[in-house]
């Protein structure tokens, strides 16, 4: 199991919530650092000292650095590159998922208005990423 | 969004509009070059034709006065020829002698006298011995005689055997004054001995006054010439110097009798006063003579002349007119090119600004539409949040009241969605290609039925239906009209869908037939507008977005969509795809 903290990069509080909810439902135990735009998460992501998360759930709306520019930034970085990412997208829009995926993304969660669904679906893709497919120890 | 349809197509570059044909001027105009180049052609030949016809008419007048002067002419020389006979033939050769002269000389006076009545072209008859005495005479009694003996002609006459007439040159009667020339017989024995003349004077007054009554213009000729030595006898207008002269070695008038004929007609510029004529020649039968008859060049063609220049003004004003008329046509057209161009850069800049006004607008809806997700999000989760983890703190009436809430964010969820959708139908690049319209078809039937398995819908799909298109869009359109027509036969005890094809003008216009609750026609008229519905929500959900997006999908390929249908009769929704589907198989 890995423990570290979870980035979630998320400007909007209420969607903080219902991430933190999601987390809560599916018992995670991981403290969840959040970051509210792109700049806090690159500082945090490309700092050397910083422990790495166990994944990052990114908003691609973000206000500073937009979420593409991270995961591409975090992806061109030699230490943080193989932090799985999970983006965050609005709706089931197409053109954002397939830039999300072509710039190194893992997983995607549609921000579904069912929150029933969404908790569902983010708890399965929180629960492989710190349980089953964990990252490689440094 | 309604407002909008010029945004139906692709890119943003606009086809150039067809502009006023260019050519119909230029083809106008090149008509009437051709047809006033045509009509000068005919007019000059017209004039030319006319002109040859003034020459030829020309031409056969002076033939006709020579062969009218000719006729007279002969006719004197034969009536004098014939005197001239008579009278050697009654003076015996005994008379021909100046002693017995004055015996005879009363008797031959009376009866040369009686021979000069009625011949107003002999001014004289006269009687020589052999040395060319005058013995006898129609001279009045007393006129001084000379000799002939040292005359040119007298001696010819005399030395020449064959001879019976000789001509003189012309001469100028001593009396008179009148211009004359001679004609003189020989009187012989019986042995050819050479005993005297009789000859007469042939008065030219008589001829020049006939040639004078000719009216055929003031610079015609008419002319009397020896054909024997092209000496000049006569001619009118007169010509003094030229009397008895004869024509240059090169004349055209000898030229012309080279050729041993009788008659010709030539133009030529006269010797004497150097005008051009045509002159009719014609040589007389029997006599050494030819008559010449000539019309001035000018006074033929003066008429000619006039009209020519009638012609040549008229042509020329017309001509003018013409131009004119060319050079407005051509200005106007180029105006109207100009016009057309502006007009086109017009239509072009309004319609590049349409377009993205209208990019601006479905960004805009987009955006909005995402925008309004956010916090109904919120609504929605939260609202199902307090449901699930807070009931127990709320009672009965609180509880269904927060489902309330959770409903209506749910449903304006979809109605979002819907509204992106129709959105994205809008935006989205196309791709044409050949689509089966029945896989697709039994794809979504395949679909609806997995969904409510409890329904029981009869489909009957026409087989190997196949359109050019863009795939997904086509399948928007079909998920669209299939459902819809799914969702209306929901209270029909044996539902039945049909979807085929058939022939509309040229097009191939595909539809999708229910036997469901059906609707008015009347209200056919909003039916594919955005949020329109014809029946109530409770009844048969739904945004009203579907048929909107189906008509802009339709639309999106050149095609349009309609609709017949009757209120419980079920209905029917045709669309067709553009020309680009009409030549597909």
């Amino acid at each position: 199991m890995d423990r570290r903290p979870i980035l979630l990069v998320e400007d909007n509080e209420d969607d903080e919530v219902f991430a933190l909810h999601a987390f809560q439902k599916s018992g995670i135990p991981n403290a969840v650092v959040v970051a509210r735009d792109g700049q806090q998460a690159l500082d945090r992501l490309l700092d050397p000292h910083a422990e790495l998360p166990a994944f990052v759930l990114l908003d691609l709306k973000l206000p500073k650095v937009s979420g593409l520019e991270v995961l591409q930034r975090l992806r061109a970085d030699a230490r943080a590159r193989f932090v799985p990412v999970i983006t965050l997208t609005s709706s089931t829009h197409e053109a954002d998922m397939r830039a999300s995926y072509e710039l190194g993304a893992n997983s995607y969660v549609c921000k579904s208005l069912d929150i029933e669904a969404f908790t569902e679906h983010m708890s399965l893709l929180a629960r492989y990423w710190t349980s089953v497919n964990m990252a490689i120890p440094d | 969004m309604r407002l909008l349809s010029p945004g139906n197509r692709a890119g943003g570059d606009v086809p150039a509009l067809p502009s006023v044909a260019p050519t119909s001027g230029a083809i106008l105009a090149f008509v009437l070059v051709i047809a006033a180049m045509t009509g000068m052609l005919l007019l000059g030949f017209l004039m030319w034709v006319d002109y040859r016809h003034e020459m030829q008419t020309a031409a056969a007048m002076t033939r006709n006065y020579v062969a009218i002067l000719e006729a007279r002419l002969e006719a004197t020389f034969r009536r004098l020829e014939t005197d001239l006979d008579e009278l050697a033939a009654r003076v015996p050769l005994a008379a021909l002698n100046a002693e017995v002269a004055p015996r005879y000389e009363a008797e031959f006076h009376r009866i040369m006298v009686e021979h000069l009545q009625n011949f107003p072209e002999v001014n004289g008859l006269r009687v020589t011995d052999a040395a060319g005495a005058r013995l006898y005479s129609s001279d009045p009694p007393g006129t001084p005689r000379s000799s002939l003996g040292d005359r040119p002609y007298f001696k010819a006459v005399r030395e020449d055997p064959a001879a019976r007439f000789v001509f003189s040159e012309v001469l100028i009667g001593r009396v008179t004054g009148h211009q004359v020339f001679v004609v003189i017989r020989a009187i012989r024995d019986a042995h050819g001995l050479f005993r005297g003349t009789v000859f007469a004077t042939v008065d030219l007054t008589h001829l020049e006054k006939l040639f004078q009554s000719l009216q055929v213009g003031a610079r015609a000729s008419f002319a009397l010439y020896r054909s024997d030595n092209y000496t000049q006898v006569l001619r009118w207008p007169p010509a003094p110097g030229k009397l008895n002269a004869p024509l240059p070695e090169d004349s055209a008038v000898r030229r012309a009798f080279d050729r041993d004929i009788r008659t010709a007609t030539i133009e030529v510029r006269a010797f004497s006063d150097g005008i051009t004529r045509i002159y009719a020649l014609r040589k007389l039968d029997r006599y050494p003579f030819f008559i010449s008859a000539g019309i001035s060049r000018d006074d033929i063609v003066e008429g000619w002349m006039k009209r020519a220049l009638f012609v040549a003004i008229a042509a020329l004003f017309v001509g003018s007119l013409l131009f004119w008329l060319l050079h407005r046509l051509w200005r106007a057209e180029g105006e109207l090119l100009q016009f057309n161009v502006e007009l086109e850069e017009r239509v072009r800049a309004r319609t590049a600004e349409l377009e993205n006004a209208n990019r601006e607008l479905e960004a805009f809806s987009y955006s909005i539409s995402h925008d309004l997700r956010t916090p109904l999000r919120s609504i929605a989760s939260y609202s199902r949040m307090v449901e699930l983890d807070y009931a127990q703190c709320l009672d009965a009436r609180g509880r269904r009241m927060l489902q309330r809430v959770h409903e209506a964010a749910r449903k304006m969820g979809v109605l979002i969605e819907d509204l992106l959708r129709l959105s994205r139908v809008t935006r989205a690049h196309m791709k044409l290609e050949s689509v089966s319209l029945t896989e697709l078809a039994e794809a979504i039937s395949r679909e609806l039925q997995r969904h409510e398995p409890e329904r029981n819908v009869t489909f009957s799909i026409q087989p190997d239906m196949t359109a050019r298109a863009d795939a997904g869009l086509l399948a928007v359109v079909l998920e669209n009209l299939i459902g819809n027509a799914w969702k209306f036969t929901s209270t029909q005890p044996s539902p039945h869908i049909d979807i085929g094809a058939v022939a509309n003008g040229r097009d191939t216009a595909y539809f999708v037939r229910d036997n469901g609750v059906g609707f008015d026609m009347a209200h056919v008229g909003n039916l594919f507008a955005p949020f329109h519905r014809l029946h109530g929500e409770r009844e048969f959900p739904g945004t009203g977005i579907g048929l909107a997006t189906v008509k802009r999908i339709v639309e999106r390929h050149g095609g349009r969509a309609w609709a017949d249908a009757a209120v419980d009769c079920g209905a029917t929704f045709y669309f067709t795809l553009g020309p680009q589907d009409r030549d597909h198989g």
